[in-house]
Parts: structure tokens; sequence; C-alpha cells
């Protein structure tokens, strides 16, 4: 063998080991995150991709997994889309029996959330974004916020006049109080399920036994929804004229933006519930550094970022000024109505308490159907 | 002289009769354990009760569920075979010109999934629907309601007619004309001779098609989940629905045992059915001909029954599909913009570009046509076991081959779904869709059986007596004589389960998995997350796969279904 | 080439035993008839021979291999029988060639192609059908279907062959070219034959022997002529073409003839059979082509009797006479038209014949 065919193979040799090597020096991670973050990139390159559980539509995931891809382009991730309650039973009854499950939860459900932690179910993960977020986005470094989702007022401007337009809770009750006729069986909500229940739990909360007079004259005006979709289509065709809880990331989808002029919103001035929504690594993950690498950056500033352009509400206050659908982050939020009144469900033990919920959601059908 | 290995067709009888055996308890045995369970089948320390059942019994939600469901059913079945046979009566018995073409028409339904039917129906018949739309311009009020027991009952009725209107047709075209011409002889017109003579001679197909159709709608999935949940009136299955899978922290207990009530009560509902089944084969078999009956003529009525038969078919069956072809193309369907400043082809891109939509439609097609076919051979073989052969227990396996009939899909998928808990090391059979095909295979086990035995009864045993005293064994005995005669019933049967496999897919709510999604669910999702652009789009793909699937088998490949 | 051995052969179907205790030994070679009306169990007891039924009990033997014994659990399936059988409806393979049809047990066997060619090309010569190797059996006429399930079955050179009322399918005059043909066949080759038929004319034309089947159980076995000229039961006379029949009593022994006392009182001279005893009741058979118009008897000549002729037709070859005796009305055969209402017959003692009541 020649000298040169010599060469030109150890050149070869190096330029393959240089090509393993590059991604793993090449991902950019934040300067304040730990030295040996290394390590756990290096340990998801073992792991066998990702599995999640999430009630997070595949389009609402999709830009930020562009980004996870590019960083970490050996995880291949696997997307499963539940119903919002489904998520966390399905993880239990599977983690209980050693089936394959989910190495990552997204979903809604305080109740669910305390329940899991409470049974210890949860990998207990300290990120290094935590100093980098609000006081409410993490819950004993277990539970996360993945997105803080405003529950607005939205209508049909072709069929609800701007002067009827209610300026908070307070107003709204006023005004169906006067013209009960006119709103009848035409107003639409989220249920008492999940998102509508935590909402009116915010609602009550924040304002007291007040939101519950105030129900009592807009309840039985009221026709609830399953989903925000259900609530927009619905608006659109003009069988409801008006709702006064709906999820904003909703403004953002592709019907929406269609619309255009023909859906009017504005948040609730005395007072407006942010649903945050959680997310966990599994205690039983297959692969939890691939997990830990997710959570990370969700958390961070690219992540927020990428993770609005799939419409959900993100709240890392320095990714505020990045993003520019003001109804994406909450920072428009607290400019329109001030922090004070951001009523943020979240990760107060009280939501987690199932027996309050369901008093709670009792006395709320009382309001809406008449019966509990 | 050499003879084949004499061992090999008992191997082969045993292994399909305990592979059909434990398929069906796979998810059966531990549905039923966990009934009697005081906590979730994983959780240790579990103690026997009957509480879930008292706790069933005494819930009011599953009184009013009982109620709801048998009325359901009533309505849907009655209606379905009155249509059914109604259309019988004028597709094969009267000069209804272009009867051809009408019949494929009302038989179209079959081969839609119901969920795709519903949407159409929201989309014109809803309170919001562009027909009721119309209504409401024109006369002020809409005189239906869809979300309602009886709206409910007319989709469900429409789309369970088409089984019907094949029941009644055979039993019409047995039907002696002479009877009718003598009805006419006597005086009668041909509407007094269909209604005194026709219709009464139909009766006992009439009622075991109103059997078969009342379980069908015990068991349906999609109108109950679409139309009766958002306005609270729940059925067996989508208070299991509700309770298994929606619930915060699920009662499997309690699932269990309603799975269970439901189960016993559609078993009960089959004995009644095969009661009436054997009633009826005598009736029809005494009056077996051959010969081509002869046609009433509609005379003057004829241009008023073509219209109103137009019409019917408009209503219900092509501007419902329409309306779902027109959802898929627009952004928003609203009365307040004019569709066409809509247009898009975006949620068709939305499904190009979301990989979970695209690979459910694959899974779908995948789970049709592979695993209808992998369906298919099994079950032939275990035809041919409990069917044509002295395999010892051939009188459990052709019962037990039949017994998934009385287990509605939901139930089966949520049974399969305790049964891989309680057997963890078959967990990865499960989230793949081998495990879906294999769920489906279960379900749909009697039909493909019942589709694949008549023939097998019809093929004389002394084909197979003749390779057996020739010097091949069983195996080789239907191999060469048995399944080269079969081949027009296995393709109908073949394109049987295809086509139920594609339109399939509560069976799979409890046990799929990321990546093994089915198009069914994720429509059904994309419809309550409001995205109904995209809902539509994904039901217009299927439409479009299925119908070049039945067109291509039915005119290039000339295969019958329910040959 | 073997002789086939059946003991005591049983089988229920639910609560009807439709074999009831079949004892039958067939010698190498023979040519034996199952013959019976349907459901007397000679179908069931030929699926038993091919292993297409499983006995209840007995023992089956052919040569020195035994097909089925109770006793000792043994139950060989039908594919190790190497026995030929040819169905009713011929079960040809309608998918297949002739060829095809005919070579399928030889591959079975795993023949060599050259050996297959040769008995193939061979059998196709016996049965007179070279060169329609290639049809399917649809474009065959029923009368070469029937041959190819022959040659399909001789083939491989069974050591027994069984035939399932083989020719029930031709039309009448094919039928019996067809039964000179099967005779001649099985004469050439030699395989010991079991045959069944409810056709009685078939089973004494092709028959070494006749076993006369009913209830499930033999009720007679004998050559043809034993069989047809004495039957031991009234079944057997019966069922072996049309007979009168005479209730009576026996009333005295004299040598080898015996006197038989109709119901009516006319006294007939009969043959002695064993076991008679006067005053024992018994009943006479005599065939209508065997009464005979009495000018052809002598004129002392016993069993000679006026009778009022009740109705005839011409049938051809002979009158069918319907008369009648104080007693009853019989049949009669003659190739003179009767004139009148009135005619005199004449039974002769050796046609008749005589069964003890149970």
């Amino acid at each position: 063998m020649s000298q040169q065919k010599k060469a030109s193979k150890l050149i070869f040799v190096l330029l393959v080991v240089a090509f393993l090597w590059t991604p793993a020096l090449a991902v950019a991670v934040p300067n304040y995150y730990p030295k040996d973050y290394d390590k756990i990139i290096d340990a998801s390159r073992a792991e066998k991709g990702l599995y999640i559980y999430s009630n997070v539509s595949t389009d609402n995931w999709k830009p930020l997994l562009a980004v996870f891809n590019k960083l970490y382009p050996w995880i291949n991730v696997k997307l499963l889309d539940l119903g919002g309650s489904e998520v966390l039973p399905r993880y239990i009854a599977e983690s209980q029996t050693g089936t394959p499950t989910a190495d990552f939860l997204v979903t809604q459900s305080a109740p669910g959330w305390a329940r899991l932690l409470g049974e210890n179910r949860l990998l207990r993960y300290p990120s290094p974004e935590i100093p980098h977020l609000p006081v409410w986005a993490s819950r004993q470094e277990t539970v996360y916020s993945f997105s803080a989702d405003p529950a607005i007022m939205a209508w049909n401007t072709k069929i609800f006049p701007a002067d009827m337009v209610p300026k908070g809770m307070a107003d709204f009750a006023e005004k169906v109080q006067k013209k009960p006729d006119f709103f009848r069986g035409r107003l639409t909500s989220y249920n008492e399920g999940a998102f509508g229940g935590y909402s009116a739990f915010g609602f009550y909360k924040h304002h007291g036994e007040k939101f519950w007079n105030w129900l009592d004259i807009i309840g039985p005006m009221t026709r609830p929804g399953s989903s925000g979709g259900d609530q927009l289509e619905k608006m659109l065709s003009g069988e409801y004229m008006m709702s006064w809880n709906f999820s904003a990331i909703n403004l953002a989808s592709s019907t929406a933006k269609r619309a255009g002029n023909l859906i009017g919103w504005k948040y609730t001035e005395d007072g407006n519930p942010v649903l945050v929504r959680g997310m966990g690594i599994t205690i039983k993950a297959a692969n939890p550094n691939s997990a830990k690498l997710l959570l990370d950056l969700l958390l961070s500033q690219e992540g927020q970022v990428a993770l609005s352009k799939g419409n959900m509400t993100v709240y890392r206050p320095d990714a505020a000024d990045k993003i520019p659908e003001p109804t994406l982050h909450l920072a428009g939020l607290i400019k329109a109505i001030g922090e004070k009144n951001m009523i943020v469900v979240g990760w107060d033990p009280e939501y987690g308490d199932e027996a309050k919920f369901k008093a709670l959601q009792a006395r709320w059908r009382q309001a809406v159907f008449g019966k509990k | 002289m050499q003879l084949s290995w004499p061992k090999r067709s008992p191997v082969i009888q045993w292994s399909g009769a305990l592979a059909a055996i434990l398929m069906v308890a796979f998810p059966l045995v531990p549905l039923a354990y966990q009934s009697f369970l005081d906590r979730p089948i994983y959780e240790s320390g579990s103690l026997l009760t009957l509480n879930n059942y008292l706790n069933l019994f005494t819930n009011p939600l599953f009184h009013q569920t009982v109620v709801n469901s048998f009325l359901f059913a009533l309505m849907a079945s009655s209606a379905s075979v009155f249509l059914g046979a109604v259309a019988a009566i004028f597709v094969n018995r009267t000069d209804l010109p272009f009867d051809r073409l009408w019949r494929n028409i009302f038989l179209w339904p079959f081969f839609v999934s119901t969920i795709i039917m519903v949407f159409g129906y929201i989309l014109m018949y809803g309170p919001k629907g562009m027909i009721s739309n119309y209504m409401m311009q024109f006369f002020g009020f809409i005189p239906w309601n869809l979300y309602s027991i009886p709206g409910m009952a007319m989709v469900s009725a429409i789309h369970g007619a088409p089984v019907a209107f094949i029941f009644c047709s055979s039993s019409v075209v047995l039907a002696d004309s002479s009877l009718e011409d003598a009805a006419r002889a006597a005086g009668a017109g041909p509407y007094r001779a269909i209604g005194s003579v026709t219709l009464p001679l139909l009766r006992p197909s009439l009622l075991f098609a109103a059997v078969l159709s009342f379980t069908g709608a015990l068991e349906a999935f999609s109108t109950p989940v679409l139309l009766g949940k958002p306005v609270g009136i729940l059925m067996f299955t989508s208070f299991l629905y509700e309770q298994g899978i929606q619930a915060v922290r699920p009662d499997y207990g309690l699932v269990a045992s309603g799975a269970m009530v439901v189960v016993a009560l559609v078993t009960g509902m089959i004995v009644v059915q095969e009661r009436l089944l054997t009633n009826v084969r005598r009736f029809v078999t005494i009056r077996g001909k051959a010969t081509a009956p002869r046609k009433i003529r509609l005379g003057v009525m004829k241009p008023m029954v073509v219209g109103l038969v137009f019409l019917w078919l408009m209503l219900t069956i092509i501007l419902p599909l329409g309306a779902v072809v027109l959802r898929s193309f627009v952004a928003v369907l609203s009365p307040y913009i004019p569709f066409w400043e809509m247009l898009t082809l975006d949620n068709y891109e939305n499904i190009i570009t979301n990989s979970t939509n695209y690979i459910s439609i694959w899974n779908a097609l995948y789970i049709a046509v592979i695993g209808g076919a992998l369906s298919t051979t099994f079950l032939i073989l275990i035809a041919l076991i409990g069917r044509r052969s002295k395999f010892p227990g051939k009188t459990i396996l052709n019962f037990v081959a039949f017994f998934p009939r009385a287990v509605p899909s939901i139930i089966i998928g949520f049974g399969f779904f305790m049964g891989f808990i309680m057997f963890p090391f078959l967990g990865s059979i499960r989230s793949t869709i081998w495990g879906l095909i294999l769920v489906y295979t279960v379900r749909h086990m009697p039909g493909g059986f019942g589709n694949i035995s008549a023939p097998i009864l019809r093929i004389s045993e002394e084909m197979d007596n003749a390779v057996r005293v020739s010097g091949g064994d069983w195996w080789t005995a239907v191999r060469l004589a048995v399944i080269p005669l079969l081949k027009p019933a296995i393709m109908s049967t073949f394109l049987l389960l295809l086509v139920i496999f594609t339109k399939e897919y509560s069976a799979a709510l409890f046990i799929m998995a990321p990546g093994s999604e089915v198009a069914g669910v994720v429509m059904l999702n994309h419809w309550f997350q409001g995205e109904a652009g995209t809902a539509t789009a994904m039901s217009v793909v299927q439409l479009v796969l299925t119908a070049l699937i039945v067109v291509f088998a039915s005119r290039v490949l000339r295969v019958k279904i329910y040959g | 080439m073997a002789k086939l051995l059946i003991e005591n052969l049983q089988k229920r179907f639910g609560g009807v035993k439709a074999i009831d205790g079949v004892t039958l030994t067939v010698a190498d070679g023979e040519f034996v008839t199952l013959l019976g009306p349907s459901g007397c169990g000679k179908t069931t007891t030929l699926n038993c021979l091919a292993g297409l039924e499983t006995p209840d009990e007995g023992t089956i033997r052919v040569g020195d291999k035994v097909f089925f014994d109770s006793g000792r659990s043994i139950d060989l399936p039908p594919e190790s029988r190497n026995a030929g059988l040819v169905f009713q409806s011929y079960a040809l393979w309608p998918h297949k060639t002739v060829g095809a049809n005919i070579d399928l047990p030889l591959r079975l066997r795993k023949y060599s192609e050259k050996e297959i060619r040769e008995r193939v090309e061979n059998v196709m010569k016996v049965v007179e059908l070279s060169g329609l190797e290639k049809r399917y059996p649809h474009e065959l006429s029923g009368g070469q279907q029937q041959r190819v399930a022959l040659a399909r079955a001789l083939v491989y050179e069974p050591s027994i062959l069984l035939l399932d009322e083989p020719l029930s399918n031709l039309d009448a005059k094919l039928r019996e070219r067809a039964r000179f043909w099967l005779r001649q066949i099985q004469k050439r080759i030699g395989t010991t034959t079991i045959y069944v038929t409810h056709d009685q004319l078939e089973s004494l034309a092709l028959s070494d022997r006749i076993a006369v089947m009913k209830d499930g159980k033999i009720l007679q076995i004998g050559s043809p002529t034993e069989i047809f000229e004495k039957p031991s039961v009234p079944f057997v006379a019966d069922f072996m073409g049309t007979n009168n029949f005479f209730e009576g009593t026996i009333q005295s022994l004299e040598g080898d003839r015996m006197v038989f006392r109709l119901a009516n009182g006319r006294e007939l001279i009969v043959p002695t059979i064993p076991d008679a005893l006067p005053g024992k009741k018994a009943t006479m058979a005599i065939r209508p082509q065997n009464v005979q118009l009495a000018s052809a008897a002598g004129a002392e000549a016993p069993n000679v009797f006026t009778v009022k002729v009740v109705g005839g037709q011409y049938l051809g070859t002979y009158y069918e006479y319907i008369v009648n005796d104080a007693d009853g009305d019989f049949l009669f055969h003659t190739r003179k038209e009767i004139h009148g209402d009135q005619a005199t017959v004449y039974f002769d003692p050796a046609e008749c014949s005589v069964f003890l009541k149970q």
C-alpha cells in the first residue's frame, strides 16, 4: 500500500470520527447550564427515542419539535395525541404493569398532577432554567408549566354588537340580567370537565361567592362546548354569539385567522384566568435523558419562541419581545389588564384537591343546567 | 410407498383452534375478572367484590344510559328496516328506471365509516347546518333536532339500511311473484299488491333484519359520541368511553361491569336472533324459486316515484357526503362568509405536513389491506377446522369464533387493554399496528367466519374425501380441493373485512400507541378540537381510497361483497 | 390385492344404529355388493372401510393391514389405507384437468414423473379415455366423468376398490353399458371390490356375491342366483323384485313338500323349509312372472285355481294383470292376453318361497 493511500485512509478515518463527534460538540446550550450538561446529552444518544403522551396536537408541537430535532437529531420523538384527562390514567395503568409507556407527559389536569406527585410517579429534575422563570413555572422541581393559556372572551362580530361586549364578569352579569332573551342559548363556554372547570375555579378564588351570583345569571343562557375549536366553529356558523370562556390559543388557529374580523376577542378585565398546562418526566421513563433535554428546551427562551409558533401561549418573561403575536405570550395579558388581574390556575395545592374540584363542578352544573 | 407425515394435520388443527380460543379469551377473561375486583386489575391486594355491579345498577347515569340505548336502538332498527325493505321492493320488484344507480347509491353508506356520515349530517342538519339554515330562512324554524335520540336514530338508520336492504332483497327476489299477480288479477293496483301481498310475505325477514340492526345500534359508537354526548344523552358505548377514557380517574371496575352487562344484553339479543334465523330459513327455502320475478309497473306514478327516490337519496346520502367534501376545501364554513372566499387546500396540506394525520390514514389502509389479508387467511383456517374437519373441539371452536358478535368494538378494545396489562410481556405487540390487527381480527371474527362458512358448507365433502382416499392428509385435502374452490368466497371475505377494517376505529381507542393511530380516532380528535377542516379532509381521502378499492375489486376482480 | 375381513362393525349416529354388527369376509379379487334401500347402512359401511367414518366398534382388516380395531384403538386415516373410492357424484376436482385429477394420488405418493406418465397413460387406456387428459371435468359427458373417477381410484393400484353407487347418475341406456364395462375391468385387474347400490339389477349383473342390508344389518349374503331365487326373508324376496305375499299357516308336512293354508281357506302345496311344524304361521311369496296360466300346467297339478281379473295393462314384452282371489289382490305377468273377467292360474310349488313368521 502506498504512502499516499495510507494517508488518505487516515484522513478518511479522521473525518468519520470527526463527523461522529461533531453533533456532541455542536449542541449549543445556554451558557448558564451546568458544566456536566454534556453528560445528559451523551446519555441520550444511547436511548431509544422519546415517547410523549400529550393533549397537545401534533400541529401545535411541530415548530418546537423542529428545533428539538435540529439540536438532537438522534432522538426519535413519538407523539400520542390523547384527550386531556386520558393522558395521566393511561400512564398510571401502563406503568403499573411494566408495559412500555410514555417518558414525558403533557396535559391540563391539576388533580391528576397532584396525584402523580403524591404517589411519587414522576422524576424529580431541577431544570437549569428555573431561575429564569416565574415562581409558578414549577412545583417541587418535578411538575413544570408547559404553557399558560388565558381563558378569554370571544364573539362573532356580525351578530354580537360592539356595545354589548362586556368589560369583565361583573359587567357581563349585569348585561345579561338586563336582556336575558337576547343572550338565551347563544352563549357558550367550556364545559366543567377540565379547562372550563379550572377557569371557574380561578374565577371563584379571585372573586369569591360573587362569582356564583354571576354564574347563576350567565349560566342558564349558556350551552357549554367540549373544545375551543368546537366553540369557534359554532360561533362562526352563528349557532353561538359569544363565548365567555374561550382558550386564547384558538385565536391563532388557521380557522380563526381565515375568519379574520368575523371573530372579536378581549381579556376579561376584572380577572382573567390563565390555565397552566403541566408537564413532567415519568419515573418509569425508559429514556429519561432525552426527556430532560426536551424539558429544558421547552423552558428555554428558544423553546418558548418555538412553542408560541405552534400557537401555545408561553410565559417566560425574556421571550416576550421575540414573539410577534401578543396573544401568544402572557406579557400581552399583563399589559392589557395588569398583573393583579391575572389569575394563574396552576400549582396551588388547592387546585389539586379532587374533592374541592368535584364540589365546584357540582355548583357549576347547578348554575348552568339547574341540576347537579 | 411413501405417504405424507401423518402428524401434520392435528398440529395445524390444534394450533389454529387454540390460537382462536386464546385470541377470544385474551380480552374477555381479564375483562370479566376486572368486573369483580375492587380496584384496577394492575394494583396489588385487590379483593373480589360485587360492588362494581351494585355501583353500576345504582348509578342513575347508567339507568339513563340503558333507557337511551334501547330507545335509540328501537328507533334506529325499525327505521333502517323500513328503509331497507321499501328500497328492496322498489329496486327489485318494480320497473323503477335507473334501479342499479339508486341501488348503488343506497348502498354507499355501507362502505363509508359512520363517523364520516355523522360529520356530513352535522354539516347539513346540525343546528346551524346548511339545510337547517335554509329551513330557518324560509320557515323561521327547524323541524328537526339532530342532537336528539330520534335524530341519532335517523342517522344510524340510514347507515344501517344497506344491510337490511341486502337481507330483504334476497327474500324479495325469492318471493313468488304469482302471488302478486293473483292480487293484481283480483283487482288490486300495484301499490295495493305490494302493500297487501309482498310486504306481509317479507315479515319474517323483516323481523330478522330488525333484530340484526337492533344489536348493531346498541354497539354504535360514532353517533352517540358525536351527537349524543354534547347534549348529555349517553348510550352504552359513550358511557363506557366517558367512564373509561375521559374520566380523570377512570373506574375500571365500573367500566368492566358495564361492559359485561352490555355483553350479556347483546348475547340475549343474539339468542333471539338465532331463533328467528332458523325460522326464517325454513320460511325462505320452502318458497325458493330460481325464476326471475315479474316486475310491477309503476304506471303514471313513475315520474313521481323517481323524483321522490332521487330527492331522498340526495337529502340523506349525497348532500351530507357532499358537505363533507365541501367542508374539506374551505377554511371556515359560515353563513356570514360566502364559502368561495374561504376556499383553501390548507386542510389537505395539513394531512401531508402532519405526520400523525398521514400515518393514521396509512395505518388504517395498511390494517385494512394487510390486516384484512392476514385476518382472512386465519379465518379461513379456523373455518376449515370448524366446518371441515374431524377436530374433536369443533363445537367449542365454532362457538368461540362466533362469540365476539356479542362484544361491541369499544369493549373488545377495553378487554385487550386489560389483557395487555395482565400479560405485560405482550406489551410490545400492543403498541404496534399488529396489536390493532389482532384486536380487529377478534372483533370481526364472526363476520368473516360466517361469510366463509356458508361457501365451505356448500362444497361437497366428497371433494376433500376424494383427496383423503387418494392418499392426502386433511391439510393436503383442504389445500388441494377446498381452498381452490373457495376462491370467490375468499375474495369476498377479504373485501368485506377490508371495508370493515377501514371503517373500524372504536376498537382502537384503548390500545393505540404513538405510531399506531388509526384515521378514525384522529378524525374524532380533530373534530372534538374543532378542526373540522382537517377531519373532513381526512374523511375525503379515506372515502376516495375506499371507493378506489371497492371499484377495483368489483369491476376488475369481479368480487362480490355479501356474495 | 387382498382379502377383506369385517367383524362385528357397529356405528351409531345419535341414538340410531347405522351399522349394527356387520360381519363380512370378502375373498381376494371378489366383487361383493352391499345392496339395500337408502338408510340401510350400506354407504356408512363403505365410508368406514374408506376411513371417512369412524366406527364405534369392530375390526376391519384388508390383507395383513388392520384398518380399524376398536379393541386396539387402531384407526388408520383414509390416506394411509390405500383404498380406491369412486363417489356417487364422482367428486372430480373441477379446477383440475382430467390428467391432474388422475395423477394427484401418484404425486401424493411421490412417484417419479416418468412413472406417473406411464401409469396415467395406462389407466387412461384401461378406461378408454386416452387423449382427454387436458380436458376439464365439466367438458366431459357423464359417462366419461364416471370413467375418470374410476381411473383416479385405480391408478395407484389400491388394495381394495370401493364403489358408491357409481352408475346412479347415468341415464338408463348408458348405465347398462357401463355395467358390462365395469364388470370386465374388475375381472381384468382383479382388485377386491365392494360395490354399494340400491339397484337390485345392478347387483345381480355385477356381483360375485350380494349382501342385502336393512337397518344396519346384513340380512342375507350369497350369490346373485341364491339371493334372487332363494331369499331367506320376505324383505330380501321383496327387495329383489316385485313379489306377491300371502299370509297363512302350515297345515302338514309331506317329505320335501308341505301344505300351506291361506287365510281364505285355500290350500297350496309349497316346498318344505327348515324348522317347519304344522300350526306355524308363515308367509309365502311368488313373483308375478312365476304365476302361470293354468293351461300350461298338467291336469292334476296342485295350486290351480280360478281368480277374478280386476285390471290389466300391456307392457310390451308381457301383460300385467291384477287379479282377485277371495283373500285379496295379486299380480301376475303373462305373454298371452286374457279375454273375459276370469282366469285360471297355477303356482309352481318350486317357485314358491316360504318364510316362517318370527
